[in-house]
């Protein structure tokens, strides 16, 4: 099949109109878009390249196509497109097709194309947890907050290890599902010492630390009607970087919580775990509360205008975990134990591991993609500017200028 | 059966005698109802065309005398311009048909009604210095001829030939129903049969056919290396005298403009030569602001560029007869002059004139690639 | 008669005065012998400058003016009107282009004020010689050949016959109706061609001021503009068509079968035939080269069976000499035939068609009886429509044939909605400029059209994977995405080029025209004059002009029937004063000039032993005038007295 080209698969388009709503029939690849967008780089040619691959179902070289990925949805594609057909909307529908398509289990596909199956699967899911706590957890101690007598520590425990280790080992395979494919479509790059190799990969690294932390690209990528007017502390990057680095210190806070303390002791608000924990549920509560009510009166942006059933799912599902935890510090500040405050923190339990659980088959994923992405485009990049004698020219658009080295 | 048939064998010695034979049995046979030949005219040396028609008038036929007096191409294309009424046939030196052809091209002729006789021309004299001879030395054709066939000169005590005869390379009658030819002919001249009327004719006249002269074509070919010898060395030294261009006028500041050498010369066919017109005719201040111009101008104001017109207009069908320069009375060397710049001009557009009378003038057709320089 | 001469300097606003000092050339000119008045003004050409021309010529008695201005091709023609509405003869004007040969081409403008007087001065010195040139007017006659008979000419037909006068519509098949005629439908309205092209056709048919000729040929044309003869050969029949109802028995009984060229060869006819079902005039011709009886003198069911007893094998060809005063040509184009082009297999491969082919296997009264189906009678699953096939191509046709992206698009909406079939279009661009035209793209690349921006390189039938076995593959690089990509297919249909007609070279010979690079005819002027030929009195009409579609088509029909009318209506046609004229006396009968004329304008007079121009046709181009040594020929206006009068008096300081 090299030489003759690649084959046309029409099919392709009718599995990504099940991961959102977008129309690019009439597409007729002027460029507009690619044109209009902040965030393309000199050589790349997104989203014009992506809707092309996905007209003509070229899902090998969609895949291996960093845009998907570094696509923050700002919408003005969209807005911009001469024949009004929705890029936009189609990069968010390819996001969802190759978290869906990475997946080995095929759950994923399920949960973004069911709800019922979604429903069904995480309610079972939190009754099957609920009960398990109740039957290994102790008595309701009414007369003060007694958490961990009511749930067995160790059974959290070690249940939390098994989760974390079992999403783990899934995200890993996926992830290594999605590198296998991506690096069989770029073009190879001549073989270096392996020195050299390390120095390529630390330097890849480097070059995603930005996208990494504070995220500065995503400034770029505002709608310039629906997101222009908007304050700083509404917009889409603070939000994500809200949520992002929120999460990241809570789920420090819980890890430094698990390593070093006893469980059930009391510690002081400025116990760093603690602390960590208070202080980063805020921007969580924040990021997610603003989203949520401007996903519910579509203002905020192009992506904030149609929000899918596992956009809202998923936002709820953290929202409702970091409030239940917050209510839970404050419960324990209480005299008496209630049934409300066990119910409360039982529910904050179930739900932060449900949360861990359905990472893989959820948008949640996208903390392992769409990192493991850009990493492995900058690597490639990294070794292709390691001088080489014959340039081959790339099917999949990527950047001309070549960063130089160091 | 070879084209080639034969005359009288004396017809050498006395040319007068049998070609005279021949030119009779054409009127007497009624192959032709008249003849255009060179007589001896009576009581003159001189010898002149003229028209026949009566067998018993051909007495002093002399067609080899050395000597054009009219270009005959002219008379010809009078003759057949428009029905002559009856079967006219002509014998012309090769200049005379060649220029005959090119007045064919210009409608001002009909090949189809005219029965041509070529000959081969060993060159003529200046008709005045023919004269004096003729008087001196009468009957005296065949000597010139047999002088001429032998030494390739001129008898003893005879005038020069013309320089444009000695430089014509077209020395035999190409293109001619028929043709007399002298050079490398053994045994006494030869007529030869060239197209398909020239081979009824002579049939008709039951001549013995001969085998084609085997010293013929060698013969032909020394005689005509010798005349574009005498040809380039004639060009080269034209070109030293006039050019560059500047000192043309110095050439032809003698002209008088007589018009003599636009009178004779064949291809010069128009009615009204269009400086007799009004457009030649300046108001006398024009000559003031010309002469404030430059300083001053030479009176008449028109004469170089009345032979500049010529050439632009004619030179391409120069034929080479000479007889503009035997015209000028100023004796400017005319037709050196135009031979010199027909080469050029004619092989701007590689024309031979009256070499065939397929091709057509290079004035009206257009073909791509002419223009281009052909040295 | 002493020169009254009044010279106006033109500031032409700043485009002269800005770089030319005009109050120096007019002081100037006012010294000039026998200038009378000179002045210079900011328009010339405006109402004021005109008035102010026509006072002076009434108050100063001019019997000469110059002016000095832009090209004389912009307003020679308004200042000539000027002079005539003041009563002196429009030809004793002359204009000096300084500007464009002056202002816009001189950087010094001391330089450029020199030049501008030394025109001034030839102008002046120029314009005594005019002559009050004569207009001559030539009686036209008032009815019209139209010559082809598709929708250009029954366009044409039909306004000129409206307009009131009689058309003669010759056509070379046995029916009017043209190549729409074998369309289905047409973009982008998807009318269905014949329900809006019968109706023509038979009013065309009906009309009682259009005389059809069907089954005819124009053999020779001769003449001029209002005084054509034209030769027009009704080819036989072998029917009498007087006779004939059009009842269709001699088709249904004739035995011999032959693939219809009306079909593409992909029906059959009979040796005894109507073009199609709704032919106008819907009477049968015999192809003489096909029928039994011809070929062997056998047969004659189409006699035995003729109640009217219309066939008559005898009949003869006719020649008939029409007097028409205009002539519109609009004998149409033929498709290109494919085949020189290996790759894309056509000819090779029965399933590589044309899209004249497929027309008229979708036309539901075709030879398929409208079913798209593969030459083994299946249906396709995928068909690819390849574009610029043999179009924007330098090695066959460097223009662009204009119609087949959107007849593509046709096609492809066509093969979607009937069959339902993918479709893969192979295009460069997409070239929809006309109304209605980008809407029907859109809305067909909504149908789930697949359109590939990529030249198809090739189309084969080796195929690479067993499940594409016993289908053709067509390779082409997407440029968008920059992947070659191999497309497996049933059927390929090729948008083959549009082509003048295979024998406009004798079609141009007879008409006198000239044909352009791409080898249709040659228009006047391509922006300006597009109907207009170098010829008087002949237009064009339609495709054999240059690719374009129906709508097009009947727009530049409508307009070369304009041409017609106004000739017609006019009565009079005045030809061009300046044009040549040999002098009798001083003609020699060379025929020279006659070699040169591009307007074959000069005829010879054999009795009197010159030539002559012909006042009608020349077009004063002054070749004759040039190559006339003996000054015989002369250019009207442009005589050499004149034009020398000009040259002197430049070059005099």
């Amino acid at each position: 099949m090299d030489d003759l080209g690649a084959r046309i698969n029409l099919k392709l388009i009718e599995e990504l109109r099940q991961y959102g709503e977008f129309n690019v029939q009439n597409c007729f690849s002027c460029g507009h878009c690619t044109a209009v967008c902040n965030l393309v780089q000199p050589g790349e040619s997104f989203p014009r390249r992506v809707i092309r691959y996905a007209q003509l179902g070229l899902r090998d070289q969609l895949a291996a196509t960093k845009a998907v990925w570094s696509c923050y949805y700002c919408g003005d594609c969209t807005l911009s497109c001469p024949r009004q057909a929705t890029p936009g909307q189609l990069m968010e529908a390819a996001r969802r097709y190759f978290i869906v398509h990475w997946d080995i289990t095929t759950l994923s596909r399920r949960f973004y194309t069911s709800p019922r199956f979604m429903w069904v699967s995480t309610t079972v899911m939190a009754v099957i947890l609920g009960f398990l706590f109740l039957a290994t957890g102790g008595d309701v101690v009414s007369k003060r907050l007694a958490l961990f007598e009511f749930m067995s520590y160790d059974f959290l425990h070690y249940l939390g290890i098994a989760v974390i280790a079992l999403v783990a080992l899934l995200m890993m395979i996926n992830a290594g599902n999605m590198a296998f494919h991506v690096m069989r479509v770029l073009p190879k790059t001549p073989a270096t010492g392996p020195i050299l190799w390390i120095r390529d990969a630390l330097l890849a690294c480097k070059d995603i630390l930005d996208d990494m932390t504070i995220q500065s690209r995503f400034s770029k990528c505002r709608g310039n009607e629906s997101e222009a007017s908007l304050p700083w502390y509404l917009s889409r990057r603070v939000i994500h970087l809200c949520i992002m680095w929120g999460f990241l210190g809570l789920l420090g806070a819980t890890t430094f919580d698990f390593i070093f303390k006893e469980p059930g002791s009391y510690v002081p608000l400025y116990y760093p775990g603690r602390l960590l924990g208070t202080v980063a549920g805020i921007p969580v509560l924040y990021g997610t509360s603003v989203s949520l009510w401007l996903r519910k009166n579509h203002r905020g942006g192009a992506s904030f205008e149609r929000t899918m059933l596992s956009d809202w799912f998923f936002l709820w599902l953290l929202w409702v975990t970091t409030i239940t935890g917050y209510i839970t510090e404050v419960a324990v500040y209480l005299p008496r134990g209630s049934i409300l405050g066990y119910g409360i923190f039982l529910i904050h339990v179930i739900l932060a591991i449900e949360l861990i659980l359905i990472l893989p088959f959820t948008k949640f994923s996208h903390v392992i993609y769409r990192p493991v992405a850009l990493y492995l485009h900058a690597l490639h990049l990294r070794r292709r500017a390691r001088g080489y004698e014959a340039r081959v020219p790339l099917a999949v658009g990527r950047p001309s200028d070549i960063p130089s080295s160091a | 059966m070879s084209g080639y048939f034969a005359l009288d064998e004396d017809s050498r010695k006395d040319p007068a005698g049998p070609l005279g034979e021949f030119c009779r049995r054409l009127l007497d046979e009624g192959i032709l109802d008249a003849l255009l030949v060179a007589q001896h005219i009576p009581d003159s040396s001189m010898v002149q065309h003229t028209l026949v028609q009566s067998p018993d008038k051909m007495l002093a036929v002399d067609p080899v005398a050395p000597v054009l007096p009219v270009n005959g191409g002219v008379l010809a294309a009078r003759l057949t311009r428009q029905d002559p009424g009856g079967k006219v046939g002509a014998i012309l030196r090769p200049c005379e048909i060649r220029a005959f052809f090119e007045l064919v091209k210009l409608h001002q002729g009909d090949r189809e009604r005219i029965f041509l006789i070529g000959m081969d021309c060993m060159g003529t004299f200046e008709p005045p210095q023919y004269r004096e001879w003729a008087k001196a030395n009468p009957e005296a054709s065949g000597r010139f001829l047999e002088a001429m066939l032998s030494s390739g000169e001129p008898p003893q005590g005879a005038p020069p030939l013309r320089r444009c005869c000695r430089a014509c390379e077209f020395p035999t009658g190409e293109g001619a129903d028929v043709q007399l030819l002298f050079v490398g002919t053994d045994g006494g001249p030869c007529l030869f049969a060239g197209t398909e009327a020239g081979e009824t004719a002579v049939k008709a006249m039951n001549l013995k056919n001969v085998e084609e002269p085997a010293k013929r074509a060698k013969a032909v070919e020394t005689w005509i290396k010798g005349r574009i010898k005498s040809r380039d060395e004639l060009f080269k030294e034209v070109e030293s005298e006039i050019l560059p261009l500047d000192r043309l006028l110095g050439e032809l500041s003698s002209c008088i403009t007589c018009y003599n050498c636009r009178e004779v010369c064949p291809a010069c066919y128009c009615k009204s030569c269009v400086f007799e017109s009004n457009t030649f005719e300046h108001p006398a201040s024009q000559y003031l602001k010309w002469a404030k111009k430059k300083g001053v101008v030479k009176m008449p104001t028109e004469s170089l560029f009345f032979h500049l017109t010529r050439m632009l207009h004619m030179s391409t069908s120069c034929v080479g007869c000479g007889q503009c320069t035997s015209a000028c009375p100023m004796g400017i060397r005319v037709s050196d002059i135009f031979r010199t710049v027909a080469r050029r001009t004619q092989a701007v557009f590689d024309y031979v004139p009256g070499r065939s009378l397929e091709e057509p003038l290079p004035m009206t057709t257009y073909k791509e690639d002419e223009l281009s320089p052909q040295w | 008669m002493e020169n009254r001469i009044g010279v106006y300097v033109c500031h032409c606003g700043t485009n002269i005065a800005g770089k030319v000092e005009v109050e120096k050339v007019a002081e100037y000119a006012g010294s000039l012998p026998g200038v009378v008045i000179s002045r210079e003004y900011r328009f010339m050409c405006s109402d004021p400058g005109q008035e102010q021309i026509r006072e002076d010529i009434a108050k100063h008695r001019l019997n000469r003016v110059v002016v000095a201005a832009c090209s004389p091709r912009m307003h020679e023609k308004t200042f000539q009107k000027t002079l005539e509405k003041a009563g002196i003869n429009r030809y004793y004007l002359q204009v000096a282009n300084i500007r464009e040969h002056v202002s816009w081409t001189t950087e010094d403008p001391e330089t450029a004020t020199k030049k501008a007087m030394d025109m001034v001065r030839a102008a002046v010195a120029r314009v005594p010689l005019h002559g009050p040139l004569p207009t001559h007017e030539v009686a036209v006659n008032k009815e019209v050949m139209v010559v082809g008979a598709g929708i250009g000419g029954i366009q044409a037909a039909l306004d000129i016959a409206d307009g009131g006068y009689k058309v003669h519509l010759v056509e070379r098949l046995p029916s009017v109706g043209g190549h729409m005629s074998q369309y289905d439908k047409v973009f982008p309205t998807l009318d269905c061609a014949a329900c809006i092209g019968t109706p023509k056709m038979v009013a065309v048919g009906m009309h009682e001021r259009i005389q059809l000729h069907t089954y005819s040929e124009v053999e020779e044309v001769s003449g001029f503009v209002g005084q054509f003869k034209v030769k027009v050969r009704h080819k036989a029949a072998y029917v009498n068509h007087e006779v004939c109802t059009g009842c269709g028995i001699c088709q249904e009984k004739c035995p011999k079968k032959v693939p219809s060229e009306y079909d593409m060869k992909l029906g059959k006819r009979k040796a005894i035939y109507t073009l199609f079902p709704q032919a106008v005039p819907n009477k049968p011709v015999i192809d003489r080269d096909n029928c039994i009886y011809f070929q062997n003198g056998k047969c004659r069911a189409c006699e035995k069976f003729c109640e009217m007893k219309a066939i008559d094998f005898a009949q003869q060809d006719r020649v008939e000499e029409i007097e028409v005063g205009s002539i519109i040509v609009a004998t149409g184009f033929d498709q290109m035939d494919p085949s020189i082009i290996e790759p894309y297999g056509y000819g090779r491969y029965p399933n590589v068609i044309t899209g004249l082919e497929f027309e008229r296997m979708v036309v539901g009264a075709g030879p398929t009886l409208g079913k798209i189906q593969l030459k083994d009678g299946s249906v396709p699953k995928d068909v690819a429509i390849l574009h610029c096939v043999g179009s924007r191509d330098l090695r066959y046709h460097e223009y662009c044939s204009r119609v087949c992206c959107m007849y593509g698009l046709k096609h492809a909406h066509q093969i979607r909605e009937k069959i339902g079939a993918n479709v893969y279009m192979f295009y460069i661009d997409m070239r929809c400029f006309g109304k209605g035209y980008e809407e029907f793209y859109n809305r067909v690349q909504n149908e789930g059209v697949i359109l590939i921006r990529g030249k198809a390189a090739q189309v084969t039938d080796q195929a690479v994977l067993p499940e594409d076995e016993g289908r053709l593959i067509v390779t082409a690089e997407d440029t968008a995405t920059g992947e070659k990509v191999y497309v497996p297919v049933d059927m390929v249909i090729l948008s083959a080029a549009m082509e003048p007609r295979v024998d406009a070279q004798q079609t141009a010979r007879i008409f006198n025209i000239n044909r352009s690079k791409d080898g249709f005819f040659l228009e006047q002027h391509p922006k300006l004059a597009p109907v207009n030929t170098a010829v008087s009195g002949i237009f064009l009409a339609g495709t054999c002009q240059g690719p374009k579609d129906v709508v097009d088509t009947v727009a530049h029909a409508a307009a070369a029937a304009s041409k017609s009318l106004a000739l017609a209506s006019k009565g009079v046609v005045e030809t061009e004063s300046m044009i040549s004229w040999i002098n009798p006396e001083v003609c020699v009968g060379c025929q020279t000039c006659i070699s040169v004329c591009p307007a074959n304008a000069i005829t010879y007079n054999e009795r009197r032993g010159i030539s002559s121009v012909n006042e009608a046709v020349c077009l004063g181009c002054g070749s004759c005038a040039a190559t006339c040594p003996s000054g015989a020929a002369s250019l009207k206006h442009f005589t050499a007295d004149e034009v020398l009068a000009e040259v002197d008096a430049l070059m005099g300081a």
